[in-house]
């Protein structure tokens, strides 16, 4: 069966004897928005490095946009259309913003050594690529820094470079880890509306977490998956997450019940 | 052009279509490899026999290549894909498992051969030397890994801090307190006075060493947050520093320590008895594999060799009661585990990183000491134990002390018993020489070792027992034991005591910085004084400068200002090189010379070399300056290039094969970027340090194979070592034609020698090169290299095979090393293993690396530039010690005159006379200019590492300019800001 987003079956992650990820299983369309929470240690950033091919699983399975992703690397994974940005945002320090943008390859030809040589024409290519980095930063109101480099950027900034950086592959689909942690409430908001619009619009999938519990609930995601201690404890929309016992329970400890 | 379409579609083919490489498929490769090496060698079938390329001995190396490979492959197949509950005890037993296969593959290559070989282990002797090799590398490895746990960082200059101790024992020894003892007459009895103080002196003195140079290098960079990278090739410059003023103070000859003659008697021995346990391989003629031989004489086990292993023994006691037992050990620990938090919970973290220095750089003059014992000493020692030492570290993964101790054993005993394999399996297969190669015995486990486990296997000893515990935890409370400490209570005193000399120490530090605080303020008062006369002169004369007419005004000096060169923009950094290059050419021009032939020959050289270390530079910036692999084998590429080229172009009857110039110089080139290439797939998951050791070991390797290996001769009937008598490109047709005409042409009296025309075509390659690399890093391709370097993690997960990139790097790096080393063998006409020596090749390499400017290739040129022109104005300062007449005779003369003042005056308050006599025989105390040489190059390392650690010439990468159309919209932003 394909499968337009992605889909995790009984996956499980053991690091020694530790087991961060115990047997999850859940899917995301095409063109949703959905958020992942859960308390510290959840296992939420360990189901993305899964899922991104960063690590190497321990059983299961996933597929990405119809195909089976398992065991791939994540060059692989990406080129199938999935990008993923990191919590602590890791940008290249040394390069420009626009450089930053500038390396994803998917939808973009693929620069090797052989292209480097023999392919003047890459320079007419990278003249758009130039443009459509522009019209990216424009998208993210950051196109004043796109000559900075990126160590010399605050942290919110670095978010929205990050979240560039992996709107400029042309993705299908997008992992976000913690995209808008320091950055300030209202472009926070505004973020994820475009992100709306962008999963309403063309369609990208996108699979978001957040630790801000309130944040989420109030902003406008389809649904959302909750973790706790690496399993999942409950998935549905913002409505149905507020009223849920469970949720509050994994937050606040046993006291949770008094309240 | 439609291939090169074709392959890239091929690639985005394979990169597109989710093509994953399984665990079976390198399983399936080990098989295919193993089962057709196995055919090859016992039965001559299989792909290699087939081919009819390869013939004779070339042929076996091939089969045995492919074995090793095939099976190393083949285990480390099955070793990914245990069990993880079984993965990290299978990874323990890897050592073990490296020279299984090692035996295997010999037993099958003799079995092919159809001969057999009998190794001879002589049971006590292998054991005991072991333990004494185990002690040497300790003595090392002990100060790296505690430098790596708290500093985090490889330490190159630990192996120097070993010979500082055992030249403190050297000079202890003929100071005319001990001297008596050392030279008195045989006596039988032992006398442990000299022995003892040396010991104590040389951990106190090459700790304090070790201290100051923590305080002078480490810590500033430190300060600057300098990345491991940087520290690591800070301590080489340190090393060569210290090993530069070895040699000028104890020149190279060796020297043994004897702390009383009756050490050296030959009765001063504990006779072990012993068994001989011979090893028949290959073609067994009813002979069993094993098998003990009848009465061998016992093994004599001298005195000084028990001193060495007692000795480290006790201090490594002393270091697991440090660090685990004592308050510095929990703070050095603590800073380890995360400086900052330590510091935010009221450690001292300086303080730290200087006990640490003591402590590591104490232990090594201690071994050192110990080591002079047994083995002669002479500065070039250093390296040879550094690297086994690094392989011990990585094999018990880095800055564990327990994994350190259990790695120093396997290589020890390693080392002990490879001599006498080599010898026998050597003797079978014709080459008597192999024994030469046990000093590489430890480089190639480890390369194997690392095959299997990439992260050493220290790290699954860890895991393994983290899980034990955690298992445990679940499974049972802990049940109630007796307190163990009430039986050894004795390391509990002692760490009452070194708390209490802690204590102790920080009162003393106290009172210090109280003293010190007084001298500072008298300095500065001082200078205050000082100043203030100065500026009531100056004044002065302001005033009689303005009395005098305006035509004799100073000119006010506003220059520096106007003349600033921003070095970071593209066209300062060419400005600035521009500057740079013509003061070099000047300074070559001004080279004095004796007639126009040489100063045509000189110049000549000049440019060759200067090519040649441009060149090698170029490859050790994509490498290490653009993508990011910390490469210390440089010279291992270069070395492949200039072997390839004069082995194939070496007549035919002197063992060479004959070709043209410039198809041996192709075919080296390909061969270096091949095998840069398949460098890329085993070492893509080490870590940079463990590259940076691989690849250091691995040109090691080629330099002593050269001088081991037959079949890398060639050039003379009698096959000495080395390569010779091969032919250069054109050589002839410039000879008959050409030479004469240039000579005449640039106003030589003569024809024009052939180091013109290679000048010639050195400065064509070199252009040529750099020109190939510009557009290469300047596409797309340079900039997902320093994506690499910056962070190869995030480069994959956008989409980059990080792997292929890295090859690719690796490979066209090696191919333009090659190329320099071809221009080597031309120049130098003769491949000699010496120029391999990683101290006259890599290490300068790095050097111009460093200082021209990491990242820019313009800086190699000037880097490489320097480093010529220092060459060979110390070759001119050589010369010029013959005759009064000749340039720069005055200044080689009072440098002579200030070092034998240093040493002999002013270092006699603190040596005895001997100690001078012993080394500069008939009081004829001369500066070792060549020594000198090395020592500045140390120096201009850590000098630009230190003010800027970009290098003369920063890095300029060719960034995305703001397209035209933008600008207006991009103001406007702005001013909204």
């Amino acid at each position: 069966m394909t499968y337009p987003g992605i889909l995790v079956s009984d996956l499980v992650k053991d690091f020694g004897g530790l087991r961060a990820v115990d047997n999850i299983s859940f899917h995301v369309e095409e063109g949703e928005l959905v958020g992942l929470i859960g308390p510290n240690g959840c296992g939420k950033t360990t189901t993305f490095n899964c899922i991104s091919g960063m690590l190497e699983i321990t059983s299961g399975n996933i597929e990405v946009l119809g195909q089976d992703a398992t065991g791939m690397r994540p060059d692989q994974i990406q080129n199938l259309g999935l990008t993923r940005t990191f919590q602590h945002t890791w940008l290249w320090r040394e390069m420009t913003v626009v450089e930053n943008l500038l390396v994803s390859t998917r939808n973009q030809f693929h620069p090797n050594l052989l292209t480097a040589l023999f392919r003047p024409k890459s320079r007419d290519a990278e003249k758009e690529r130039l443009l459509e980095a522009y019209s990216v930063l424009d998208s993210l109101e950051i196109s004043h820094i796109a000559h900075n480099l990126a160590s010399e950027l605050s942290g919110g900034q670095s978010k929205l470079v990050d979240i560039g950086r992996a709107l400029m592959s042309g993705p299908r689909f997008l992992l976000l880890d913690e995209p808008v942690a320091g950055v300030a409430g209202p472009l926070a908001e505004k973020i994820f509306q475009n992100l709306k619009d962008l999963a309403i619009v063309q369609g990208i999938g996108m699979l978001v977490i957040e630790h801000n519990m309130d944040f989420i609930l109030r902003s406008d995601v389809d649904r959302i998956i909750v973790m706790d201690s690496g399993r999942i404890l409950t998935e549905g929309t913002p409505d149905q997450i507020r009223g849920s016992r469970d949720v509050v329970e994994a937050y606040l400890g046993n006291q949770g019940q008094s309240l | 052009m439609s291939l090169v379409r074709a392959i890239s579609h091929v690639n985005v083919i394979l990169t597109t279509s989710g093509f994953r490489v399984r665990w079976w498929h390198h399983f399936l490769l080990g098989l295919f490899l193993s089962v057709d090496a196995y055919f090859g060698l016992i039965h001559g079938l299989g792909l290699v026999t087939w081919s009819r390329a390869l013939n004779g001995d070339i042929k076996w190396i091939a089969l045995t290549l492919e074995m090793g490979m095939g099976s190393l492959i083949l285990v480390r197949a099955i070793l990914r894909h245990v069990k993880p509950a079984w993965r990290n005890l299978f990874v323990l037993f890897t050592p073990f498992l490296v020279i299984l296969v090692g035996f295997f593959v010999v037993e099958l290559l003799l079995t092919g051969l159809g001969r057999s070989a009998t190794i001879n282990l002589n049971i006590s002797s292998i054991g005991l030397s072991g333990l004494y090799w185990t002690a040497a590398y300790l003595s090392i490895a002990i100060g790296l890994t505690l430098t790596y746990k708290v500093q985090r960082f490889a330490n190159f200059a630990q192996a120097e801090m070993m010979l500082v101790g055992a030249y403190v024992a050297l000079t202890l020894m003929w100071s005319d307190m001990f001297f008596p003892i050392s030279e008195a007459p045989e006596d039988g009895i032992l006398n442990w006075e000299l022995m003892i103080w040396a010991c104590v002196s040389a951990f106190i003195f090459a700790g304090i060493f070790g201290l100051v140079i923590d305080r002078l290098v480490y810590r500033k960079l430190r300060n600057i947050m300098a990345t491991p990278q940087v520290m690591m090739i800070a301590s080489l410059g340190v090393a060569m520093v210290i090993r530069a003023l070895l040699f000028i103070r104890f020149s190279a000859s060796t020297f043994r320590f004897v702390p009383d003659r009756d050490w050296k008697l030959g009765t001063s021995i504990f006779e072990v008895p012993t068994e001989l346990l011979q090893v028949h391989l290959g073609d067994r003629v009813n002979l069993s594999l094993l098998q003990l031989a009848e009465s061998v004489n016992p093994y004599g086990f001298a005195y000084t060799k028990l001193a060495l292993v007692i000795g480290m023994g006790l201090i490594i006691c002393l270091i697991l009661i440090l660090l685990y037992r004592t308050r510095l050990g929990r703070q050095m620990r603590a800073v380890a585990d995360n400086p900052g938090l330590a510091a935010s919970s009221g450690i001292h973290v300086e303080k730290i990183h200087g006990s640490t220095a003591f402590v590591s750089s104490g232990i090594a003059g201690f071994g050192g000491a110990l080591l002079a014992l047994i083995l002669p000493i002479n500065p070039e020692l250093g390296l040879s134990l550094l690297l086994p030492a690094f392989a011990v570290i990585v094999l018990g993964t880095i800055g564990s002390v327990p994994g350190v101790i259990f790695g120093a054993l396997i290589v020890g005993f390693l080392r002990a018993s490879s001599e006498s394999v080599l010898i026998g399996v050597g003797n079978a297969l014709d080459r008597p020489t192999a024994s030469g190669f046990a000093e590489v015995v430890p480089f190639v486990f480890l390369v194997g070792l690392l095959l299997l486990a990439p992260r050493g296997i220290g790290s699954a000893f860890e895991s393994w027992n983290i899980d034990r515990l955690r298992k445990r935890r679940t499974v049972e409370p802990r049940p109630e034991t007796f307190h163990v400490g009430e039986i050894f209570s004795l390391p509990d005193k002692v760490s009452d005591l070194l708390e209490g000399i802690t204590v102790y120490l920080e009162k003393f530090t106290c009172q210090k910085n109280r003293v010190l605080k007084v001298i500072r303020k008298c300095i500065s008062t001082g200078h205050l004084f000082v100043t203030r006369c100065l500026n009531g002169i100056l004044k002065e004369t302001h005033y009689i400068f303005r009395s005098l007419p305006t035509g004799f005004s100073i000119p006010s000096i506003t220059l520096p200002n106007r003349l600033r060169i921003d070095r970071e923009t593209e066209r300062g950094s060419w400005i600035a090189f521009a500057l740079i290059f013509l003061i070099l050419v000047l300074m070559v021009w001004i080279l004095p010379s004796v007639s126009t032939l040489t100063k045509t020959l000189q110049v000549a050289r000049i440019v060759t070399l200067l090519g040649i270390f441009a060149l090698a530079s170029f490859s050790l910036n994509l490498h290490t300056g653009i993508t990011g692999m910390t490469n210390f084998g440089v010279i291992f590429f270069v070395g492949i290039g200039s072997v390839s080229v004069g082995l194939l172009s070496a007549p035919v009857d002197t063992n060479g094969y004959g070709w043209s110039p410039l198809w041996a110089t192709l075919a080296g080139v390909i061969v270096a970027a091949a095998i840069g290439w398949c460098l890329a797939y085993p070492t893509a998951r080490l870590r940079m340090d463990y590259f940076a050791i691989v690849t250091i070991s691995l040109g090691e390797m080629l330099r002593i194979s050269l001088q081991a290996e037959p079949l890398l001769r060639a050039g003379t009937v009698t096959s000495a070592i080395g390569i010779s008598q091969y032919s250069r490109p054109l050589e002839n047709w410039w000879d008959d034609k050409i030479s004469e005409y240039v000579g005449s042409f640039i106003g030589l009296p003569v024809p024009a020698p052939y180091v013109v025309f290679l000048a010639f075509i050195t400065v064509l390659l070199v252009l040529m090169v750099w020109f190939l690399i510009g557009t290469l890093l300047g596409s797309p391709w340079g900039r997902i290299l320093r994506s690499i370097r910056e962070d190869e993690l995030v480069s994959q997960h956008h989409g980059h095979n990080v792997l292929t990139h890295k090859a690719a790097s690796l490979a066209l790096g090696a191919a333009i090393a090659a190329l320099s080393g071809a221009l080597w063998a031309w120049l130098n006409t003769n491949v000699w293993p010496d120029f391999m020596n990683p101290v006259r090749s890599t290490f300068l390499i790095w050097a111009a690396f460093i200082v021209g400017g990491r990242g820019n290739n313009k800086g190699m040129i000037v880097g490489a530039f320097l480093i010529v022109l220092v060459e060979f104005v110390f070759n001119v300062m050589v010369a010029s010690r013959g005759a009064a007449s000749l340039p720069l005779h005055n200044f080689t003369f009072y440098l002579d005159k200030g070092f034998s003042w240093l040493v002999v005056d002013l270092g006699g308050l603190i040596w005895s006379d001997r100690s001078v006599s012993e080394i500069f025989p008939k009081g004829n105390v001369v500066l070792s200019l060549s020594h000198l040489k090395l020592g500045l190059v140390g120096m201009v390392i850590l000098g630009s590492l230190l003010t800027s650690s970009r290098g003369l010439l920063p890095e300029v990468p060719s960034r995305p300019k703001r397209p035209n159309n933008r600008s207006e919209k991009i103001k406007n932003v702005k001013s909204s800001d």
